[in-house]
């Protein structure tokens, strides 16, 4: 068998606040188009656009959800200025959902969505706040309570994240939350290590969900089972005659 | 009547028996890949010991010669599937349609681990063969066969020069079978079981992970698809899947039937050295032939023209 190397994702294991205005590792953003029509997209990292392409949504015919790795993106490609046919172009249905992960690396993206006749007129700025209509996740693996708060309002909702049993875990489990004007619904949910929160904005939202307690790795000792140990007394002490 | 009569005794003939034995070795490696997992063998043996018996029906009885495993590797390898988090898709009231979450992994592929274990010390065999004595002649102006069956067998030297050569020819033969103890089960799970384990960051990291597959003890069997008994696995392995034992017999009755002479005699045989400028002496063997009685091997032998 050819030896294959392997890296260990890092990335998901490192503690960090995951927010919607800078995708990393474990999180996604998903843009739900309502309008027929063409969009450009741009895709940011630190900053400096890393990737643009134009998508195409039109009534039919087209896939519902397309999911985009922003880590495994290629550089942009010059097409600014003549060709305008050149470059990347994704075909997408009306009320179809594009959804933009990063799988591996440290960096941070953010993601824009504007119509191509109206470059004003923005779909989506992941940087500046989650429109109303679109969702983000967050997949928790860390096990521990995590507070999810929407700055734009100052809401907050709790999140228990239990450790994974062994004899009964099954993946790719998600929750749903509503993101609402100035509260979550539920404000608290209780995950296993490894699913998701999916958070469903109603209003203009910018998520941050961050870590407040860590839970231990190992189960705490059960008090019955503490046993005390006495030192036995001592021979007596002769006494100066 | 024969010109010649020539007796060599049980125990001279055990002897150049022993001497032919110690020089058999066998050395091989294989390594087969079944997708999700390749095993193979790293082996090197030799023989030791066992009787040698002439019989008064003419054969010769070898017992319980021991086959000495200098390296009995196993070669296992894994292909760890993909351990991922995340995924699984979420309904969405209409006209949303339902999202499906990317999965994200904790490798950047899927790792391979691989175990060699040497269980040399664990398995013994044994073979035993009954065979009769044969004389051939070799004739040095004939071509060796190409491919040369012998050329790996071969210990004793071709000869220069025409000779009578007396083997030892085996009609049936019983090898042991691959026979793995039960130890060999837990060491093959626990040496897996290490290698994945290497491969998992410690503490709530490893948890997830092990959640995720299951088990180690239960990836390692659903990856190899083996039943409970992994010795027995591994000796049907050996024994059927590698066809390790059919050539380990082969070569054993390759090595005395047919590449290595127990005796040889020189055609012409010289009786006086060449001395005082004479040349010489060699008188020429014609029809030898060979019988094995119950304590000693006749050759008997014409002196021809």
């Amino acid at each position: 068998m050819h030896k294959k190397k392997v890296l260990l994702n890092r990335a998901m294991f490192s503690i960090r606040p995951y927010e919607s205005s800078a995708l990393t590792v474990l999180t996604t953003l998903f843009h739900h188009f309502t309008e027929a029509g063409n969009y450009e997209l741009f895709v940011r990292r630190g900053g400096a656009v890393i990737h643009r392409a134009a998508i195409q949504v039109g009534e039919k015919g087209a896939q519902q959800q397309l999911n985009l790795d922003l880590a495994a993106l290629r550089d942009t490609e010059a097409r600014e200025c003549c060709d305008k046919e050149a470059g990347t172009k994704y075909a997408l249905a009306v009320n179809s959902i594009m959804g933009f992960y990063v799988s591996q690396g440290t960096g941070a993206y953010s993601v824009e969505i504007a119509r191509t006749e109206h470059k004003e007129r923005r779909a989506l700025d992941s940087a500046a706040h989650v429109p109303p209509g679109d969702l983000f996740a967050v997949t928790l693996v860390r096990p521990g309570t995590y507070r999810a708060v929407n700055e734009e309002g100052g809401a907050e909702a709790l999140i228990r994240v239990k450790p994974p049993d062994r004899k009964d875990y099954r993946a790719g489990e998600a929750v749903l939350v509503t993101c609402g004007a100035g509260a979550f619904k539920p404000k608290r949910v209780e995950i296993t290590s490894g699913h998701s929160v999916v958070f469903r904005c109603e209003t203009p939202a910018r998520l941050r969900v961050e870590l407040v307690d860590a839970a231990e790795s190992a189960p705490r000792p059960r008090q019955e089972m503490r046993h005390t140990l006495r030192r036995s007394p001592g021979p007596p002490s002769h006494k100066a005659t | 009547m024969a010109h010649l009569t020539l007796a060599v005794s049980e125990a001279t003939f055990k002897r150049s028996f022993d001497l032919l034995k110690r020089n058999f070795t066998f050395q091989d490696s294989d390594l087969q890949d079944y997708g999700a997992f390749t095993l193979g063998y790293d082996v090197k043996m030799h023989l030791e010991g066992g009787s040698v018996d002439l019989r008064a029906d003419n054969t010769v009885q070898i017992k319980e010669l021991d086959i000495r495993w200098d390296r009995l590797k196993v070669i296992i390898g894994l292909d760890v599937p993909e351990i991922c988090v995340g995924g699984g898709c979420i309904n969405m009231p209409w006209p949303v349609p339902d999202i499906c979450l990317p999965k994200i992994c904790v490798f950047s592929g899927d790792p391979d681990v691989s175990i060699s274990p040497d269980f040399a010390s664990l398995v013994a065999q044994e073979i035993s063969f009954t065979g009769s004595l044969a004389a051939r002649y070799f004739d040095v102006t004939i071509p060796l066969p190409s491919p040369d069956p012998c050329q790996l067998l071969r210990v004793v030297p071709l000869p220069g020069n025409n000779q009578w050569q007396i083997f030892v020819d085996p009609q049936t033969m019983d090898l042991d079978l691959f026979d793995f103890p039960d130890i060999v089960g837990n060491l093959i799970e626990d040496a897996l079981t290490s290698a994945v384990t290497a491969l998992i960051p410690g503490g709530w990291v490893r948890d997830l992970i092990l959640a995720i597959i299951g088990g180690i003890a239960d990836l390692i069997r659903a990856i190899l698809d083996i039943p409970d008994d992994i010795e027995e696995w591994l000796s049907d392995l050996f024994n059927v899947s590698f066809g390790l034992l059919d050539f380990i017999g082969t070569l054993v009755l390759d090595f005395f039937a047919s590449c290595n002479p127990i005796y040889s005699i020189d055609d012409p045989f010289e009786i006086l050295p060449a001395a005082s400028g004479l040349i010489p002496v060699r008188i020429p063997i014609r029809n030898l032939s060979v019988r094995a009685h119950d304590l000693e091997m006749v050759i008997q032998t014409d002196v021809g023209a």
